[in-house]
């Protein structure tokens, strides 16, 4: 307090305006927040924060806010269609919701399907656990990572990755925009990208469109959408077969890339120790990899025992050479040949760095990819060619070269029974074995596609399912919907049939702050607090920082709204669950560390109360929740031992050995069952496949969608300053176009089009560029027709409705979709 | 009735003063334009131009002095005194000007005497007009604490318009040295107001509603091109933008 | 301040950070971005223009200012006074760099203001007024930097004194690297502003020679 009469505070919480939750601090004057900034305390963000993180008070003062529970009247559902609320009570409410899901929940649980992409009450997914229901999915988590998660795990345990900015000389961007729009942390990541930039780091950015990376970047090289993996087996050519230049010791040595693999695909193994065999090229025989008598294991060749898993990469990338790869990304031979030359330069193989007394590899350079790289129709092979394009230069989780990012703590690395890096996707909730099933359980489908992430995998299929459940043998129909945060009917592909699946559901709750697409078809809101009223703590993928982000209130709740996580726990104890929600709150929270800490099954506690166990459980008693409140965070930045080399003797995968052996179990499954599944995302070793998209001539321009700074979820455009911004900016509210492309269609700047594809249609407004491949049309987030009344007016056009939700545009190993359309465009 | 204004100074003499102050005033607004051309406003008119032609411009012109520029009717909308008191100086000045070109034309030898002459009705109108509008900006000024220049403005030019009817009144009743003393303050008081003109607020008289124009100009130019932006900002942005790409094709 | 273009990404912070500090109505912008392609087909670059008051040595805005409402302090910031600005709005059209808003629409972003709109319409001595950039002049005489400048990401905004060697301006252009010599925006308009830009050195590499997509005519 400053002054008498006037209480004027900064308190310390946590962002929400994307999923990341930088530190913030906030300035309350009088019981009003007047300022957001970010808090210079937290090794994250640094105090820095971006457009979105600046314009929460207008999310906190939203007047479209849901103020109290609602029960809609207008029983008619549909696109554009008005709920019509009715005010009512929270146990009104409350009785509502508990009388339909409680009526399911003794029927057969799994009819309720949840949609849940609260990311900073990662706990909300375990919900429908304790329910009783598989079928949660996030709206928005299939579109990035459903391929991207699953190879990162596999290969280091990671979730997500990041380029060691630190040290990094030389980084190719594909396909991504970290550190300038989009991804991790984008605050501390820009500023770390800016860092490195002033040092002389080297930016060359692959992406179709000219995005602000490519714009600021020492090189721009446009790509035909999708082909992001056949551009790295290129790289790979030059680097294995024309240049020679790769890193045995780190492919030797921390890789099962000398490992043989026998005739079945798999590796070679010791009948006891189940430890793979090599070839030393010493004294000519097999031997476990780690004997201690092994010299010069075999990266080259064929033996009578196997063939080193690295000759099968090398026989495969044989195939793919610069030529090839050119007519097929319409990048010049010479430029794949050029930049691959620069890369495995500029990486250094075999130079060390000492930091902090220890000696480690130095690889500073780095392909860093995502979401447009990798979320395609085969995105499974797209990630693990980019993966590859890394592992053999010897640069994963090494000084200046791709860094793994656990969703929180450190990366999942320990051994296999073969004494290697288990190697295996990370769900973080439940426990999936990768196993077929018949008949499937899940909507999403997940027995069938099984090396997607639970909630990550295939969340689009449940569209499918939920209209056809028969059609894909599941053997009960899904009757309602829990919705938390989650917008399907905008985020998710092939708008039209997410409609309809939409429009089945019988009853429809849903949890948020202000209505979107997916509340306008709910039957029961119930209100949340804002993550300026609301508890909670996050650790959300952050590249070089460690520990959770801290959320308290600033404000007092300004309606009569509740906190997400009590409203879970209140529907829990209705619906009589309340020691299993407990038991998974037990788990998320880590409470079993501290058995005295840990819930009891029958009674209630507030989000308050949890957070306060969890703190004294997993950093000691001191920590109290009094005390947390004054830090503000407990976040601090990873130590070197922490970020490198994290895998130690673990040796990591040049082969993917795992999905050989799921696939295995996929065939025997089928021919068990007789049922036909396409299985060739399956495979150890990648490879580049076509996808629909790339055959289909029926449709001229490959339409993409970006991401921009000013666009989070799906509720950014809600906000009205960041929606004033967006309708100012010369490309957002637009469809971007090649300039000679438009021309040729007889298309002026400014025109309004009409863009159709297979799967839908709508109208927009064109913007030429030169800053786009010619055979791209490029579309970021907009074109919301929801009840809130400034996103809803805000223009614009949504790309999903341009996609699939078919299995014929689906990854079938994991079950991320094809993210780019083909359409056509004419005046409209 | 024998007190006559020229034989207190010659008609020569004051038309030399005049000269001067012409001469003094041109310099002033040279300066002006200068300065106006160097902040870009010439540059804004010319963009507008290419984008509605000379002939849109000049009708654009015609019709938004009419209907807002001349009145201010989008800029002194906050109080009703204001714009009266405002506008009661702007036209009492006028009028004051128009009687003076009378004199000077219809009377070349001796001003008239006759409070019904068509100069006199206009001048003392326009004086009264001063006046009022004078009052109420000096109390707002003494309230506010104002600049010294604008302070020396605002009661010069009270001071030229109560000396105005000092000498009149005071020629009237044949106050031979009264006269000769409010007349030589008005001579002055007028002639370093007008000399002073383009430097003071005076300036703005004309500044304002031409800046104000520009900007109407501008905007119908920037409307034209559909731009989200409207106004001059829209213009200078793009100017901005390429003064910045200039830069670059220099290194 | 010295704004290196070379770092800007175009993220918006600056002009939401901004938004946030002054409470400023709909559609004034005291600090923004401005976006421009330039070149062709692949040799294309984008240009991110980030804008605020130049606080300027010889001000346009305070000459033509009829009433005096704007004034430069002793520290070099232009200030608008709310009270005595009478709504003529010469600044307007005479800033050359657009500068200075005189909003004419709603004051407010919902139908009725919120609680931190009306904390700001309450601290407002009058609307409207002519409004624009004080370079944060409150938390400045605070110790603290501007709010554009403290959110930004990647520090591409720099804040400090010219004259003073040890700021961290001057710091920061010894130790930039390449070195770049600080231009002022409409350097012909003779406005000597104070806040000045250092060149985006990679639009330069990306595409040269710089070919300008408008003509480049009318900058007099």
């Amino acid at each position: 307090m400053s002054s008498i009469g006037i209480d004027d505070r900064w308190i310390p919480s946590q962002c929400y305006m994307c999923i990341h939750g930088c530190g913030i601090l906030a300035h309350v004057v009088n019981g009003v927040l007047v300022k957001i900034e970010g808090n210079p305390d937290d090794p994250d963000n640094m105090g820095k924060l971006c457009a979105k993180g600046n314009a929460g008070i207008m999310k906190l003062y939203d007047q479209s806010r849901f103020k109290q529970p609602l029960v809609r009247v207008n029983k008619q559902k549909g696109r554009g269609v008005r709920p019509e609320w009715e005010k009512v009570s929270w146990n009104e409410a409350l009785g509502i919701v508990e009388d339909e899901l409680g009526k399911i929940r003794r029927k057969d649980p799994r009819k309720l399907v949840t949609s849940i992409a609260e990311f900073q009450r990662m706990w909300c997914w375990g919900w429908p656990l304790a329910y009783g229901t598989p079928n949660y999915f996030t709206a928005h988590g299939t579109y990035c990572g459903s391929a991207y998660h699953p190879v990162n795990a596999m290969t280091d345990g990671s979730f997500a990755t990041f380029p060691d900015l630190n040290y990094c000389n030389y980084l190719i961007m594909m396909g991504a925009s970290d550190g300038f729009e989009a991804h991790l942390h984008l605050s501390g990541s820009a500023k770390r990208m800016a860092d490195a930039r002033r040092r002389g780091m080297k930016l060359v950015v692959v992406d179709p469109r000219l995005s602000v990376a490519a714009a600021k970047a020492d090189e721009w090289v446009p790509i035909i959408p999708g082909t992001d993996g056949a551009f790295a087996l290129g790289m790979m050519y030059v680097l294995m077969v024309e240049l020679d230049k790769y890193d045995r010791d780190f492919l030797k040595n921390n890789t099962n890339a000398p490992c043989l693999v026998g005739p079945d695909g798999l590796f070679v193994r010791d009948r006891n120790t189940k430890k793979p065999y090599v070839w030393d090229l010493a004294d000519n025989t097999a031997k476990p990899y780690d004997d201690p008598t092994l010299v010069e294991p075999a990266l080259k060749g064929e033996y009578s025992v196997g063939t080193p898993a690295f000759q099968l990469l090398l026989d495969e990338v044989m195939k793919w050479t610069p030529e090839k790869v050119s007519k097929i990304t319409d990048v010049p031979s010479k430029t794949i040949r050029r930049i691959a030359r620069e890369y495995v330069d500029a990486a250094q193989i075999g130079a060390t760095i000492k930091i902090n007394g220890r000696e480690y590899p130095l690889r500073p350079a780095c392909v860093q990819y995502y979401r447009g790289a990798q979320s395609h129709k085969h995105g499974i092979l797209d990630n693990m060619a980019l993966k590859l394009i890394n592992t053999v230069i010897g640069n994963i989780d090494v000084p200046g070269g791709h860094l793994g990012v656990p969703v929180y703590g450190q990366l999942a690395i320990w051994p296999g029974e073969d004494g290697m890096h288990h190697g295996m996707p990370i769900n973080p909730i439940e426990k999936w074995q990768f196993e077929p099933r018949f008949p499937p359980d899940s909507t999403h489908l997940i027995e069938f596609v099984p090396v997607g992430q639970g909630h990550f995998g295939g969340g689009h299929i449940s569209a499918l399912t939920v209209l056809e459940p028969q059609k894909y043998m599941l053997n009960y129909d899904p009757e309602a919907l829990f919705i938390l945060h989650c917008n399907a009917p905008y985020n998710m592909p092939e708008t039209r049939r997410v409609l309809k699946a939409m429009e089945k559901f019988r009853f429809i709750v849903a949890i948020d702050v202000y209505p979107s697409e997916a509340s306008d078809y709910a039957d029961v809101i119930l209100p949340d607090h804002t993550y300026l009223e609301s508890w909670s703590m996050c650790e959300s993928e952050a590249p070089f920082v460690i520990g959770p982000g801290f959320r308290q209130p600033v404000v007092k709740p300004l309606y009569d709204t509740r906190d997400a996580t009590d409203i879970c726990t209140e529907l829990a104890d209705r619906l009589e669950f309340l020691d299993r929600w407990n038991n998974v709150l037990n788990h998320f929270f880590e409470l079993y560390k501290k058995p005295e800490y840990m819930l009891e099954p029958d009674k209630k506690y507030g989000i308050e109360e949890i957070l306060d166990r969890y703190f004294r459980a997993n950093f000691g008693d001191e920590w109290t929740l009094e005390r947390v409140r004054e830090k503000g965070h407990m976040v601090r930045l990873r130590t070197p031992e922490e970020l490198y080399l994290p895998y130690g003797r673990l040796r990591i995968p040049v082969y993917y050995e795992f999905m050989q052996s799921v696939k295995y179990k996929m065939e025997r499954f089928f021919a068990e069952t007789g049922l036909k599944w396409d299985l060739s995302d399956f495979r150890p070793i990648p490879t580049w496949l076509e996808s629909p998209i790339h055959r289909d001539s029926e449709y001229a321009l490959y339409a993409i969608n970006y991401k921009s700074a000013l666009h989070a979820f799906s509720d950014s455009t809600a906000n009205p300053w960041l929606r004033e911004i967006m309708l100012r900016h010369p490309e957002i509210p637009y469809v971007l176009i090649h300039s000679e492309t438009a021309k040729k269609l007889g298309l002026r700047d400014g025109e309004k089009v009409r863009i159709t594809s297979r799967f839908g249609e709508g109208e927009a407004t064109i913007k030429t560029t030169e800053g786009i491949h010619p055979s791209v049309v490029a579309m970021t987030n907009m074109g919301h027709w929801c009840q809130h009344p400034i996103a809803g007016s805000a223009g614009g056009i949504n790309h999903n409705i341009f996609l699939s939700a078919g299995l014929d545009y689906t990854d079938m190993a994991t079950g991320v979709f094809e993210t780019a359309a083909k359409v056509n465009i004419g005046r409209a | 009735m024998s007190l006559r204004l020229t034989d207190l100074y010659p008609v020569w003499l004051v038309d030399l003063g005049a000269v001067i102050t012409l001469l003094i005033i041109a310099l002033g607004i040279a300066y002006r334009i200068v300065q106006l051309r160097r902040a870009g406003v010439f540059t804004l008119l010319r963009l507008s131009a290419r984008q509605i032609g000379v002939s849109g411009l000049l009708v654009t012109s015609v019709k938004e002095i009419f209907s807002r520029v001349a009145l201010s009717r989008d800029v002194i909308s906050g109080s009703r005194w204001r714009w009266a008191a405002h506008y009661s100086q702007f036209a009492g000045f006028i009028l004051c000007a128009i009687a003076t070109t009378l004199v000077y034309i219809y009377y070349p030898t001796a001003e008239p005497r006759e409070f019904t002459s068509v100069p006199k009705i206009v001048g003392n109108l326009g004086g009264i007009l001063l006046i009022l509008g004078g009052i109420y900006f000096l109390r707002k000024i003494a309230n506010r604490g104002r600049g010294l220049a604008d302070v020396a403005f605002t009661s010069m030019l009270f001071t030229a318009a109560v000396t105005g009817f000092a000498t009149q009144f005071s020629r009237v009743s044949e106050e031979a040295t009264l006269t000769f003393l409010f007349y030589t303050i008005h001579l002055l008081s007028v002639a370093v107001l007008l000399a002073t003109a383009p430097l003071t607020k005076f300036f703005h008289a004309v500044q304002t509603p031409f800046l104000r124009l520009v900007e109407r100009l501008s905007t119908s130019a920037m409307m034209k091109q559909g731009a989200l932006a409207a106004g001059s900002r829209a213009l200078k942005e793009d100017i901005l933008l390429e003064s910045v790409l200039r830069k670059y094709s220099y290194e | 301040m010295l704004i290196d273009l070379a770092y800007c990404i175009g993220c918006n912070a600056c002009t939401i950070a901004c938004k946030q500090e002054q409470g400023t109505p709909p559609n004034v912008l005291y600090a923004r971005v401005l976006v421009r392609e330039v070149g062709r087909y692949p040799n294309v670059g984008k240009v991110f223009l980030p804008l605020l008051c130049m606080h300027c040595e010889n001000p346009p805005c305070m000459k033509v200012c009829p009433s005096g409402a704007i004034t430069r302090t002793e520290d070099g910031i232009v200030v608008v006074n709310e009270e005595i600005c009478s709504g003529a709005q010469a600044c307007v059209t005479a800033c050359p760099y657009g500068a200075i808003f005189y909003p004419d629409g709603p004051q407010t972003y919902f139908e009725t203001p919120t609680p931190f709109e009306e904390y700001h319409m309450a601290k407002r001595r009058k609307f409207p007024s002519a409004m624009k950039c004080n370079l944060c002049i409150h938390r400045v005489r605070e110790g603290k930097e501007p709010a554009c400048v403290v959110t930004c990401p990647t520090e591409c905004r720099i804040f400090g004194d010219w004259d003073d060697p040890n700021s961290k301006i001057n710091k920061y252009l010894a130790s930039r690297s390449p070195k770049g010599e600080p231009f002022p925006l409409r350097p012909e308009a003779g406005t000597r502003p104070k806040v000045l830009y250092l060149p985006d050195i990679f639009a330069v590499r990306r595409v040269q020679p710089i070919e300008l997509v408008t003509s480049g005519e009318g900058v007099g």
